[in-house]
C-alpha cells in the first residue's frame, strides 16, 4: 500500500487502474492516515519541552485514561537527561553556580537550543554565548569564559589522536628555508583568552593543573592533547599570538615578524621551543614544497 | 589490529554495560566477564580516551554496540550523517551484535534524548521496516531490534507489540533483543501479564537479552508506574521472568544495564554472575530431564 520515495517520504501507492474508484478511496484513506500519523509525532514532540501543553491526542495510560503523570515521565526524561548531559560537559560551571542554579539555567538553554543530533558530547556549543547573553548572570562575566574553556577542553578530549611531530622535525629542514616553513596543528588544539584568572578557577573546579605562564589577568591558555590526557598551558600573550598566526597557516618568518612588531620583547626561539615542547604541531613543511 | 582481538561472537553468558568509572578496574584486573556493551553515541568522537579504553577492552572481550539515537521509529527519514558515524564505529570495533530500539528520539531537527513510544499501525510498521532495511543495508549486517518500556499507549494502535515486532522481523530479517525488564515495566504499567507477553514473544528471533533495574512510582490514579531507570539492581520479579524467558529461549547473551548511580565494579559483576547462574541451572535442569540438545 505504501512505498518510500527516494527522499525518504512514504507515499501511498496507487495500483490497478481497473479498480480506480476503490483505489481512489484507498488513496484518500492512506493520505489521511499518513497525515494523522505525522500530526501524532508533531504533537508528542512539541509537548516534551513545553509543560503547559496538554497530553497529546490519543496518548493514554492504563485503561485508556489520559494521564498527565505518564506523559510527564517522557517530559522529565527528556529535560533531565539533556540537563545531565550539559552538567557532564560543563562540570566547572556546574560547581560554580551550584546544582539548582545550573539545572534552571540549563533548562532555559535546552528550550532555546535543543540538540539537533544524538551525540551529546557535542551538545552545548552555544552554551557560552547563551550565558554571555543571560542577564541574571551579567555580574559574573567570567562564567562565559569558563564555559568557552570547558567547550575547548571537550573538543580536545574527543578530537582525533595525534602525538605531535617529532621534536627534531625542524632540524631536518634546510636552515635557509626556515623562514618559509608552515605548520599544521594537531586536531586537539585550541587557544582560549580571558581577561580573568581562568587558570585559578579551573584548578579549583576541575582539579586539573594549568602549567606555564599565569598572570592574574589577561590569560591565554593553550589546550591540547598530544597524549591521552588534555594538557593546559598558560602562554605569554606574545607566544599565544604567535601560535595563533602559525595555526592560521602563516609562515614562521611572517608570524615572527608580525609578533615582533607588536611586542618588543618577543623571543622567537623561546616561543618556538615552548610550542614544540607542548607537541601542538602535527607537521612542518617548507612552503615551496607544501 | 583485529588480529590481536578475541573473537567478536557474544557468548551465551552474562555481560555488563561498559562505564567509564570501571575502565581502569577492567584493564587492571581482567575480570572474567562474558562481554561488554556500549552505547554507540558515547563513542562517536574521533579519538581520545573513550576510544583508547574501548580499543584496549575490545582486545580482551567481545563487544555489543547498542544504539540509542537512530530514531528507527520516527516519522522522518534517518539522519544520514548519524548513520555514517554508526557505520564507522561498527567497522572499527567489529561488535558481535548491533542493536537499536523500537522507539524514536528525533523529530524534525530536534533530538530529544529519550526512547519515545510510537503507535503500532500499518503506517508506522512501514516506517520502521524502511528504517531497519536502510540501517541493515548501510551497515552491511543484521541488526537486533529491542522491545521498548512504555508509560503510555496510543488509541490508534491496531497491532499488539509482540505482533508488531514479529511482522517487522518477517519483513526485514532483523533479529530481536528482548529486554525482560522492559516487559515487566510495561506490563505492570498497563496491568497486563508479563508472563503472557513472554509466552507470546517470537523467541526464535531473540539473539540477546537485556536486564536492568526499575524505579517504582504511582500514577495519579494510584496505579503502579514503573520507570525504566537503570539505576539499581535487577528486581526479583524480573529475575523470575528472566528464568521463564531462558526456559523458552535457552541460554543467550544477557546484558545487565546500569546507567545511573553506577555501582562499584563488584556489585555490577555480581548481577552478571546471577544471569550466568540462572542460565546454568536451566541447562542443568534440561540435562536432568534428558531433553537438552547441545547446539541449541
Amino acid at each position: 500500500m505504501f512505498k518510500q520515495r527516494k527522499d525518504g517520504v512514504v507515499m501511498p501507492q496507487v495500483s490497478d487502474s481497473k479498480q480506480e474508484n476503490r483505489d481512489l478511496k484507498g488513496y484518500v484513506t492512506a493520505l489521511r492516515d499518513l497525515g494523522g500519523n505525522l500530526r501524532g509525532y508533531v504533537e508528542f514532540s512539541q509537548g516534551l519541552l513545553e509543560p503547559s501543553l496538554p497530553v497529546p491526542n490519543g496518548v493514554v495510560g492504563r485503561d485508556g485514561a489520559v494521564s498527565q503523570m505518564r506523559y510527564g515521565v517522557y517530559r522529565n526524561n527528556v529535560m533531565a537527561s539533556l540537563i545531565d548531559a550539559l552538567a557532564a560537559n560543563f562540570p566547572a560551571l556546574h560547581n560554580l553556580v551550584g546544582r539548582d542554579y545550573f539545572r534552571a539555567l540549563a533548562a532555559e538553554f535546552v528550550r532555546a537550543h535543543p540538540p539537533e543530533q544524538p551525540v551529546l558530547s557535542e551538545f552545548g556549543d552555544k552554551f557560552s554565548e547563551f550565558i554571555a547573553g543571560f542577564s541574571p548572570l551579567a555580574n559574573y562575566p567570567y562564567l562565559k569564559d569558563v564555559a568557552t574553556m570547558e567547550w575547548a577542553w571537550l573538543g580536545a578530549y574527543h578530537s582525533a589522536d595525534h602525538e605531535g611531530m617529532a621534536v627534531d622535525a625542524l632540524s631536518k629542514i634546510d636552515p635557509e628555508l626556515l623562514g618559509d616553513v608552515v605548520f599544521t596543528a594537531i586536531p586537539a588544539s585550541s587557544l582560549v583568552y580571558s581577561p580573568f584568572a581562568l587558570s585559578e578557577i579551573w584548578e579549583q573546579n576541575r582539579s586539573e593543573k594549568v602549567t606555564g605562564v599565569m598572570p592574574k589577568t589577561n590569560q591565554a591558555i593553550l589546550i591540547c592533547r598530544p597524549d591521552m590526557d588534555v594538557t593546559l598551558i598558560g602562554l605569554a600573550q606574545d607566544v599565544a599570538e604567535f601560535a595563533e598566526l602559525l595555526f592560521a597557516g602563516e609562515t614562521l618568518g611572517e608570524a615572527a615578524e608580525e609578533v615582533s612588531s607588536r611586542f618588543d620583547t618577543f623571543d622567537l626561539s623561546a616561543a618556538l621551543s615552548c610550542l614544540l615542547a607542548a607537541r601542538v604541531f602535527a607537521s612542518v613543511s617548507d612552503k615551496a614544497s607544501a | 589490529m583485529s588480529a590481536q582481538r578475541v573473537n567478536s561472537t557474544l557468548p551465551a553468558r552474562g555481560g555488563v554495560g561498559l562505564k567509564a568509572e570501571h575502565y581502569r578496574t577492567i584493564l587492571n584486573s581482567k575480570p572474567d566477564m562474558g562481554f561488554f556493551e556500549v552505547h554507540a553515541e558515547n563513542y562517536m568522537g574521533a579519538g581520545g580516551p573513550p576510544h583508547g579504553y574501548l580499543e584496549a577492552i575490545r582486545r580482551d572481550y567481545p563487544l555489543s554496540i547498542h544504539g540509542v539515537g537512530l530514531s528507527i521509529g520516527g516519522a522522518n527519514p534517518l539522519n544520514k550523517n548519524h548513520l555514517a558515524r554508526l557505520k564507522a564505529l561498527v567497522d572499527r570495533y567489529d561488535p558481535g551484535m548491533f542493536s537499536e530500539h523500537l522507539a524514536w528520539s528525533t523529530h524534525d531537527t530536534q533530538y530529544y534524548n529519550d526512547l519515545l513510544p510510537l503507535p503500532y499501525t500499518d503506517v508506522t510498521l512501514q516506517q520502521v521496516v524502511e528504517h531497519i532495511d536502510e540501517t541493515q543495508t548501510h551497515l552491511g549486517r543484521q541488526m537486533l531490534l529491542e522491545n521498548p518500556s512504555a508509560y503510555v499507549t496510543f488509541t490508534q494502535s491496531t497491532y499488539e507489540e509482540t505482533e508488531f515486532l514479529n511482522e517487522i522481523v518477517k519483513r526485514t530479517g532483523c533479529g530481536l533483543l528482548l529486554d525482560v525488564n522492559n516487559v515487566f515495566v510495561s506490563a505492570t504499567n498497563f496491568g497486563s501479564s508479563p508472563e503472557g507477553y513472554i509466552d507470546r514473544f517470537p523467541v526464535e528471533h531473540v539473539q540477546e537479552i537485556h536486564l536492568g533495574g526499575y524505579a517504582p512510582d504511582t500514577d495519579e490514579r494510584g496505579y503502579p508506574l514503573l520507570i525504566d531507570a537503570h539505576d539499581r539492581k535487577v528486581a526479583d520479579p524480573v529475575w523470575a521472568l528472566y528464568a521463564r524467558t531462558i526456559g523458552r529461549t535457552g541460554p543467550l547473551p544477557t546484558l545487565i544495564e546500569w546507567d545511573a548511580d553506577i555501582p562499584t565494579w563488584d556489585v555490577l559483576a555480581f548481577e552478571a554472575e546471577q544471569a550466568d547462574v540462572t542460565m546454568q541451572s536451566h541447562v542443568q535442569a534440561e540435562k536432568r530431564r534428558g531433553s537438552y540438545a547441545s547446539g541449541i
